[in-house]
């Protein structure tokens, strides 16, 4: 199937997310995300490679390179041999394309320890996932023959080739919305602090109990994404916004997998995003009201109506012949512009990936998952938080060397009575 | 494994302080974690192109302040500012994209164009630039693309475009001769003739791949 010719001529252009994502990736705002996953055993360099070669021929969607066009920017083969190394460098920083012969992600390993790492232009979260997925099936079939079967699939319903690399925005937007001039953009608060030499990524992970964690969250009526949400931004208040001016809102950006709710099977970018705006304007307000304020808002905003609308607004402004006819050297100062605008109207990103179940054979081999979502320039501290078995991995990353924020959200989860082990990148 | 006593917490990297509080950790029995590497490689920064900018900017203010103060003529100015900004170009696309041979070629041929155009204008204008200069440096990035192209075809693809352009910008010559701007008629015609010939080519011999090329990089 993946001979020369299939090569030669196979190319697509980028969806919605990824047209604004292209045009952004410098040092401070990577829009490169990390998916780890920790194996029982040591990493086996020479046989993860071969299961990479596998993983690519099977999903030949993440074998592309990025081109300049002349109005947009496209994907295209990519012929050269995909890079595996060992991790020596801080996570989540831009994707070279010298260094990393053109490649969209990258994939390390250290100890037992597998990195994928992926630009946001190429594939979400869960298109990530699904990878990383298909690329363990490979790997520990290779490893234990007789505990994993060769031809397990992760998905049951066998996607073809034009499904998974469908533009679901595009597919599911029938009518235009909106001028596709963008709306005006609320000022939100800012985390303040000492910026870390050269920007570097700080990592904070808390791993604690997933179904203890879903307990705690539903005695308060609320799901695990609301709770810790709601926590997050109860946990930058009393730190740092009770002692600021209170004039901006506090605003969390959530995004939304719309997979689920439009049948979709693509691997590119497919989600919308929920602002949560919290205006508390007091001082000492208890965690009570944010977890309620949490809740309410996460339902109106996943309303469905609300998701097609901005998925619309978003298509509309992509298709708009002004900005089609331009020419990309003139769209991308403009498209930077408008994404670093999104970007200050939020305080911060937590980004749930959910629950992943893996196939009943790889579970005894893998330990955890976990993600982490690049802090930038205007978003000081991000949250990536996912599930795997029993483990619930919440990944602080940040470019501040203040940690007092996440010292707040640990220690509180631990006072509701969950055990948490810590993990980090570099010495305090 | 490491714990902390004022946060209650284990920690799983072998770390002297806690990384939430910062105070001292006590041993406890469990294995380290080795998720992330105790040394990080140093990131390259691009200053290489910023000192290039910097010096172009400065060198024509000094040549400009020179200008005001000696009342040399003007134009001896101009020439100089020109050619610097023509090496600060092509340093930085020599830095950026050093693979990308079809954008270099493209770049120098537009370069020396504009700046032999300049300096023809600025001494006397004997138009030596225009019927000469222009027209065989377009024909010979034309033949140099094409010949490349020749030698490695596993390239075309990268290379299809900016012969496109160039053999576009080929045609220009023969609209200066038509316009009486250029008045020598032999180095424009074949100019003029070899862009025609290769465009000719290209939609003959690789039309497949060309019309793929021209896709991808136009599409809207």
């Amino acid at each position: 199937m993946m001979n020369e010719n299939y090569r030669e001529y196979y190319w697509h252009t980028l969806d919605n997310a990824a047209k604004l994502y292209s045009c952004v990736s410098t040092e401070n705002i990577s829009n490169v995300f990390r998916i780890s996953a920790m194996l029982s055993e040591p990493v086996q360099p020479e046989i993860l490679y071969q299961a990479l070669e596998e993983t690519l021929e099977e999903i030949p969607f993440f074998r592309v390179k990025m081109r300049k066009g002349f109005f947009w920017y496209y994907f295209e083969s990519n012929f050269s041999k995909p890079l595996l190394r060992e991790d020596n460098s801080l996570p989540c920083t831009p994707m070279d394309r010298s260094s990393n012969r053109g490649y969209l992600f990258r994939l390390s390993y250290l100890d037992r320890h597998i990195h994928f790492e992926v630009f946001h232009a190429l594939a979400d979260g869960n298109g990530a996932i699904i990878f990383l997925q298909t690329l363990l099936c490979r790997y520990l079939h290779a490893l234990y023959p007789q505990a994993v079967p060769s031809g397990l699939s992760i998905r049951q319903d066998s996607p073809s080739l034009k499904a998974m690399e469908e533009n679901s925005f595009a597919h599911h937007t029938s009518e235009p919305k909106g001028s596709g001039i963008p709306a005006k953009v609320v000022k939100a608060f800012h985390i303040d602090g000492v910026r870390t030499f050269r920007g570097g990524m700080k990592v904070i992970q808390g791993f604690c109990s997933a179904s203890k964690a879903v307990k705690l969250a539903r005695a308060e009526g609320a799901t695990l994404t609301a709770y810790l949400t709601a926590l997050f931004a109860f946990s930058v208040y009393a730190q740092s916004y009770q002692y600021s001016r209170r004039d901006k809102p506090l605003i969390i950006n959530v995004p939304i997998n719309l997979r689920n709710l439009y049948e979709s099977s693509t691997m590119r970018n497919f989600f919308a995003c929920v602002n949560l705006e919290f205006r508390p304007a007091a001082e000492n307000i208890p965690f009570r009201s944010f977890l309620e304020e949490a809740v309410r808002q996460l339902q109106e905003g996943q309303k469905t109506e609300r998701l097609s609308e901005q998925m619309a607004r978003n298509v509309t402004a992509e298709r708009n012949p002004a900005m089609r006819a331009v020419p990309l050297f003139l769209k991308n100062p403009v498209l930077n512009y408008m994404f670093l605008r999104n970007e200050k109207g939020q305080t911060s990103t937590v980004s749930n990936m959910g629950r992943i179940t893996l196939p009943e054979e790889l579970q005894p081999f893998v330990r955890r998952l976990e993600v982490l979502v690049p802090a930038t320039y205007s978003q000081n501290i991000k949250l990536g938080l996912v599930s795997c078995g029993d483990v619930l991995a919440c990944s602080f990353t940040s470019r501040i060397e203040e940690t007092d924020v996440q010292r707040f959200f640990f220690r509180f989860l631990r006072e509701q009575g969950l055990d948490i082990r810590l993990g980090c990148n570099e010495p305090s | 494994m490491k714990y902390c006593e004022k946060c209650q917490m284990e920690i799983e990297n072998n770390i002297p302080r806690c990384p939430l509080c910062g105070k001292g950790l006590s041993e406890k029995s469990g294995d380290y974690v080795m998720e992330y590497p105790l040394t990080h490689s140093l990131r390259r920064y691009k200053t290489a192109i910023k000192i290039i900018w910097f010096s172009a900017l400065l060198i024509s203010g000094v040549l400009i302040i020179v200008n005001f103060l000696t009342q040399v003529r003007w134009l001896w100015v101009l020439t100089g500012i020109c050619s610097l900004w023509y090496l600060a170009v092509t340093a930085v696309f020599a830095i950026r994209s050093s693979r990308n041979i079809g954008l270099m070629i493209l770049v120098q041929t537009i370069g020396i164009s504009l700046l032999t155009l300049e300096i023809d204008s600025s001494f006397g204008f004997r138009r030596w630039s225009l019927n000469y200069v222009i027209p065989l440096l377009l024909s010979f990035s034309v033949l140099l693309l094409t010949v490349l192209i020749l030698c490695k075809p596993v390239m075309l693809r990268d290379f299809i475009v900016y012969l496109f352009v160039i053999a576009a910008l080929g045609l220009a010559p023969v609209v200066l001769l038509v316009l009486g701007m250029a008045t020598v008629p032999w180095p424009s015609t074949a100019a003029g003739f070899l862009s025609a010939a290769v465009m000719v080519g290209m939609f003959l011999f690789a039309s497949r791949k060309t019309k793929h090329e021209m896709k991808k990089r136009f599409h809207v």
